[in-house]
């Protein structure tokens, strides 16, 4: 059991390396006889989850993502400015791209959920992109990522932030990414997904998967509307317990407005879930849009070319 | 072969990291409630060491609404807020202290605090 996760990581990161050759063979054949879809979404995440669209090769993208606190509910209107009194969850990423179909990155997040203080390290890799002729219909990329917390241990044994070793302080989370752009204004992904933590409380899922689903509308040229759904497979018996302790857990649900001004992507995001990072908004979500529990939030995307332009778009 | 080699560095490092734990149930900390004779005082200086500082509940900042600065507005929040106060603070899965540097409280200062607030949240 315990090999599996890292199977399915290395299946994610592994891709990359053992196709990378004979795909890249392909993207040739195709860049010549069938024209690429381009800008499926403006950026390499949708909202809170990952597109399939990667750096080029050389570019160097800083990410900023920042998370209010609830905007209704009792920790929210006037007397919060509808949250922005507060922050659940802020990460600072440098994300880069090897080649124009595989990035990497690292991020530092604050963290919000069982873990915080978060230090991730991740591999994104697109295998297939879409042909504007259906030769190849959708683009699909893998996601993986580890993510290790820096907070300081529990004392107490049957907290989730116990770390008895390194190893309990580490996430994981492997990702496969199938999009579609339809006509020129509506793209839809969906993304199955599986997160690993390592040490989790009494009762909850070590593993656990997701499916998620999201898609654009392209209003203007600069102007995008999102929309990113994430359903957990939690098991009933899991959800039982933690109801009975007066927790109950809700499916991530944002909606957001992408918007391109030159070098930036900027998106205004409104999620339930007050977590950055698929580690912990997929599994560890207990705040429900109902109940006023959904915050404002952006992303900033600002990408740079490192090595001089011209020898990445060789 | 060089790319090859790393991947699987990074498999290694992967499995030798992968691991399935769950945390033990939650036990009592040792507190009685019915006899524990637990006060303003010991839950104040509780929560104060623990939960505020110049960025978290210090009262007429962030968040505002949760100021545990003093007795008076701690035990008023927790009037008018007690099932959040005790799903966030001292529940199975409380996500607070967050961040910041703070421990989390053991199970035994949750268990006091609850039993604080079980009596009525008493001065004596």
């Amino acid at each position: 059991m315990k090999i599996i996760p890292a199977i399915l990581l290395c299946l994610a990161a592994g891709t990359a390396a053992q196709a990378q050759n004979s795909l890249e063979k392909l993207f040739d054949s195709t860049s010549t006889a069938h024209t690429r879809v381009l800008d499926t979404y403006k950026s390499t995440r949708i909202i809170q989850g990952q597109s399939t669209e990667t750096l080029h090769k050389h570019e160097l993208d800083f990410r900023v993502a920042h998370r209010f606190g609830d905007a209704g509910g009792e920790f929210g209107g006037t007397k919060t400015f509808f949250g922005t009194d507060n922050s659940t969850d802020i990460r600072i990423a440098f994300e880069y791209g090897i080649t124009d179909h595989l990035m990497v990155g690292i991020s530092r997040s604050k963290g919000s959920g069982n873990l915080r203080q978060l230090y991730e390290g991740l591999v994104k890799y697109r295998f297939l992109q879409q042909t504007k002729d259906d030769y190849v219909p959708v683009s699909v990329a893998v996601f993986g990522n580890m993510v290790i917390s820096g907070m300081p241990s529990a004392t107490d044994k049957s907290a989730p932030d116990y770390f008895g070793t390194t190893a309990d302080r580490m996430t994981y989370v492997a990702q496969a990414l199938v999009s579609r752009k339809f006509a020129d204004r509506l793209s839809f992904t969906l993304m199955p997904t599986y997160v690993h933590r390592n040490r989790v409380s009494y009762m909850d899922m070590n593993n656990m998967f997701a499916l998620g689903a999201a898609g654009r509308l392209k209003l203007s040229k600069r102007l995008g509307l999102l929309a990113e759904y994430y359903y957990p497979f939690r098991t009933t018996e899991s959800k039982d317990y933690f109801k009975s302790l007066g927790t109950k857990f809700y499916n991530p649900l944002g909606v957001g407005l992408e918007i391109e001004t030159g070098g930036h992507v900027f998106s205004i995001t409104f999620t339930n879930s007050t977590a950055i990072l698929e580690n912990q908004f997929i599994p560890e979500t207990t705040t429900s849009w109902l109940q006023g529990q959904f915050r404002w939030g952006f992303n900033i995307s600002r990408r740079f070319t490192l090595f001089g332009k011209k020898d990445w778009k060789k | 072969m060089r790319r090859i080699t790393i991947f699987l560095f990074m498999s290694l490092l992967f499995a030798a990291a992968c691991k399935n734990e769950q945390a033990p149930s939650p036990v009592s900390g040792g507190v009685n409630c019915d006899v524990a004779k637990i006060t303003t005082s010991y839950a104040l200086t509780a929560i104060q060491t623990n939960c505020t500082n110049r960025g978290c509940h210090p009262g007429g900042n962030s968040p505002a609404v949760a100021d545990f600065s003093t007795a008076t507005t701690l035990k008023a929040y927790i009037n008018t807020h007690r099932s959040t106060f005790e799903l966030r603070a001292v529940g199975s899965l409380a996500d607070m202290p967050q961040s910041q540097g703070f421990p989390a409280l053991s199970q035994g200062m949750k268990d006091s605090i609850a039993c604080w607030i079980a009596h009525g949240l008493p001065d004596q």
